[in-house]
């Protein structure tokens, strides 16, 4: 017969099949009642009555172990129910945990969704940590120092052997408080990574810090309760922020500054002091003509600007700025030379009879200008002639010339004297407030900086100790399979 | 698709994939193998343990933008614990499996060739068929180019199945089950059955990426 007959009575239709629900039955030690939510995934569970440990992996219920040590006072209660990135999570068991040492304890939760699956929340010290099971090799884990994963790449944290004390709740393995198992733990703040291996399964979890305020409002409880003091392994730097921003910023402000403040040396309003021409003659040289004397109220950069008349010839200029209080003295030297002819080619020039010079940084005080000529028509001069100097006019602006006056006639043949406007400008450069700007730019970003470091340092000074699933770097390693991460072939 | 009436209690049995030579009347829960013209019965499956999975042989689902309906169960017992293999029938024709356990869930399709090398190291270490004592994880094989790592070793018995299924999956079926992860979420699993080697690639899939509708109702979720 391969059809059903379409003329007989209608052909039995299947039973509608019951919906999936938690499943309550008593318990084989004391007759408790026992809620078991992971139906089908949890083979062990814990009554809450006498807290014997139920074998529930088939449907025979056997005592594993009679009142293993139960979990009093946990943070989140078992079955309550609380919505984190989204997802809806039950907690079904808890186990605390310890490193070797036993100093270092933490709650581990296990979070139940049907459709999503397990999670564990960490609990260490009041730092909490989400975490799922990755389902995918992660190249290093257990071997290198450094793993990269999507990208990030996670320092080794610790490893070690984590034991279990107390137990609550199901679980989708044998949980026993007999449990030990190997770990090693990689972070790169929020995420982690951890690392588990026996014989059988190697399994690489991810995870990812959640606020304690986050945890609170997700399960309903009091935040105070749920912070600690101690710095997480994978804790989010609280300076990080605050560092990424401000350290560029900070960079862009000293780069401005620093450009505003060197810009203004060039462009700064330049004022003139004083503008005098002077005529010099063979008379002055190698002495010290006397320029305007004028007082400087803030460091300023004195600028001389000279113009000579030059007829193939060359000024040299040594300038002395000298504070008439301290004596304290500035010098350069100026350097103008003009010659031209006429060649074959046509009538030539050379040189520059103008010639620019700053004294830079020039503190406050009153200054006097002292000017020491040089000129390559001095050298032809008898050597006592008389001092013949100064001549006169302060103008301001535009170079005037004014006719040469003598103060005494020159000894024939005369050599012709030397005419140079010199000017004298100051531009006020504030450099107090410039240093202050670097003071307080460089003040916030070290401040921060520091306590980003110091965060830093307190997360890896508990490294390598413990951690939510590896402990004590104690490495006497047993030779076993267990504690190889490279089963290589 | 072949409909036949279940020769135990009448009941319609269908057969949604040609490939299919057994099936669990889902009325009487006779275990029925077909031939190509007749089915028979060759015994009763036992109760499946209760379960919280949110999926249920009738479930329809994408993959790749491809429509599939779960057709299929088996129900797989380790040591340690239970899973469901589920099998599904594409709108392509194409017939594979979502496994799920502990809310994670893989999609394979069964590939032919195991590399001849990969298939004597794992032989080489199961003495007695359906041990696995000689195998322990973390070792490689090469599946369609790419290297995956062993990283879960279980001997599996079959607790039970429903619906259709391409082979006779009775209570008490024994195999040996290696899965394999890659480095970008790739998955494969090497099953063997005595003599018999099985191998299926896929990936891991997030449950939401599957976009299931006709799920199981769940009391409380």
């Amino acid at each position: 017969m391969a059809l059903p007959d379409i003329n007989a009575a209608p052909p039995p239709v299947p039973p509608a099949k019951p919906p999936g629900r938690v499943k309550v039955f008593a318990c084989p030690n004391c007759g408790g009642a026992i809620t078991l939510r992971a139906v089908g995934n949890s083979i062990t569970v814990q009554c809450s009555h006498c807290s014997s440990l139920i074998d529930v992996a088939n449907e025979t219920y056997q005592v594993i172990a009679a009142a293993q040590a139960a979990i009093a006072g946990a943070a989140i209660e078992m079955g309550k129910r609380g919505k984190i990135d989204g997802i809806e999570w039950e907690v079904v068991g808890f186990q605390e945990r310890c490193d070797e040492s036993g100093s270092f304890e933490w709650t581990e939760y296990l979070l139940f969704n049907p459709y999503y699956g397990y999670r564990f929340l960490i609990d260490e010290e009041g730092n909490w940590t989400l975490v799922k099971m990755l389902n995918r090799d992660v190249p290093g884990v257990g071997i290198s120092e450094t793993v990269t994963f999507e990208g990030r790449d996670y320092k080794r944290f610790s490893e070690g052997k984590s034991y279990t004390r107390r137990i609550g709740g199901e679980f989708y393995w044998r949980a026993s408080t007999d449990d030990v198992s190997d770990g090693v733990d990689y972070v790169s703040p929020p995420y982690r990574l951890f690392g588990e291996r026996n014989n059988d399964e190697i399994i690489v979890s991810h995870g990812q810090y959640v606020a304690p305020d986050d945890i609170a409002a997700a399960f309903g409880i009091e935040a105070a309760s749920l912070a600690g003091p101690e710095i997480g392994a994978n804790q989010p730097n609280p300076y990080a922020a605050a560092k990424a921003a401000i350290v560029p910023i900070a960079i862009l402000a000293l780069v401005g500054a620093t450009a505003v403040q060197f810009a203004g040396l060039i462009m700064t309003d330049r004022s003139q002091i004083n503008a005098a021409t002077y005529t010099f003659t063979p008379a002055d040289k190698d002495k010290a003509v006397t320029g305007p004397t004028f007082t400087l109220s803030g460091t300023s950069n004195i600028e001389v600007d000279s113009i000579a008349q030059l007829n193939n010839d060359w000024l040299e200029l040594d300038l002395s700025l000298v504070n008439t209080q301290t004596e304290q003295t500035f010098q350069t030297t100026q350097g103008m030379e003009y010659y031209s002819g006429y060649d074959s080619d046509g009538s030539w020039s050379e040189g520059d009879n103008s010639s620019s010079v700053v004294f830079s940084r020039v503190p406050a005080g009153t200054y006097k200008l002292l000017i020491e000529p040089d000129a390559g028509s001095f050298a032809k001069a008898p050597a006592s002639t008389t001092p013949t100097s100064v001549l006169t006019t302060t103008t301001v602006e535009g170079v005037t010339f004014p006719s040469f006056t003598q103060a005494s006639p020159p000894a024939a043949p005369a050599i012709p004297p030397v005419l140079a406007q010199v000017k004298v400008m100051h531009g006020t450069i504030n450099w107090s407030n410039y240093f202050i700007a670097l003071l307080l730019l460089i003040l916030l970003p070290g401040y921060i900086l520091a306590r980003y470091w110091w965060f830093e340092a307190s997360r890896w000074a508990a490294s390598g100790t413990s951690s939510g699933s590896g402990s004590s770097s104690n490495d006497d390693d047993s030779d076993d399979n267990s504690s190889s991460w490279s089963n290589e072939e | 698709m072949k409909r036949f009436a279940c020769p135990s209690c009448g009941a319609e049995v269908t057969f949604k994939s040609a490939a299919s030579v057994y099936s669990v009347c889902p009325y009487c829960e006779s275990m029925l193998v077909r031939d190509d013209v007749d089915v028979k019965s060759i015994g009763k499956m036992a109760t499946l343990p209760d379960d919280m999975s949110p999926l249920q042989v009738g479930t329809e689902g994408q993959l790749d933008g491809t429509h599939f309906g779960v057709i299929g169960r088996l129900k797989v017992g380790w040591r340690d614990g239970l899973w469901n293999e589920w099998h599904i029938l594409l709108d392509s024709g194409e017939r594979g499996w979502i496994g799920e356990a502990q809310g994670s869930f893989s999609v394979s399709f069964e590939k032919d060739g195991l590399d001849e090398q990969d298939r004597g190291y794992i032989a080489g270490r199961i003495g007695t068929p359906g041990s696995s004592e000689g195998l322990s994880a973390g070792f490689r094989i090469s599946v369609e180019g790419k290297e995956l790592r062993a990283v879960d070793i279980k001997e599996a018995t079959c607790l039970g199945s429903e619906g259709e299924l391409p082979f006779r999956a009775p209570k008490g079926r024994r195999t040996v089950a290696i899965d394999f992860t890659g480095q970008d979420g790739d998955f494969a699993t090497v099953e063997v059955e005595n003599e018999v080697f099985r191998l299926y690639s896929g990936r891991y899939v997030e449950f939401d990426d599957f976009r299931f509708s006709n799920l199981r109702p769940l009391e409380g979720w």
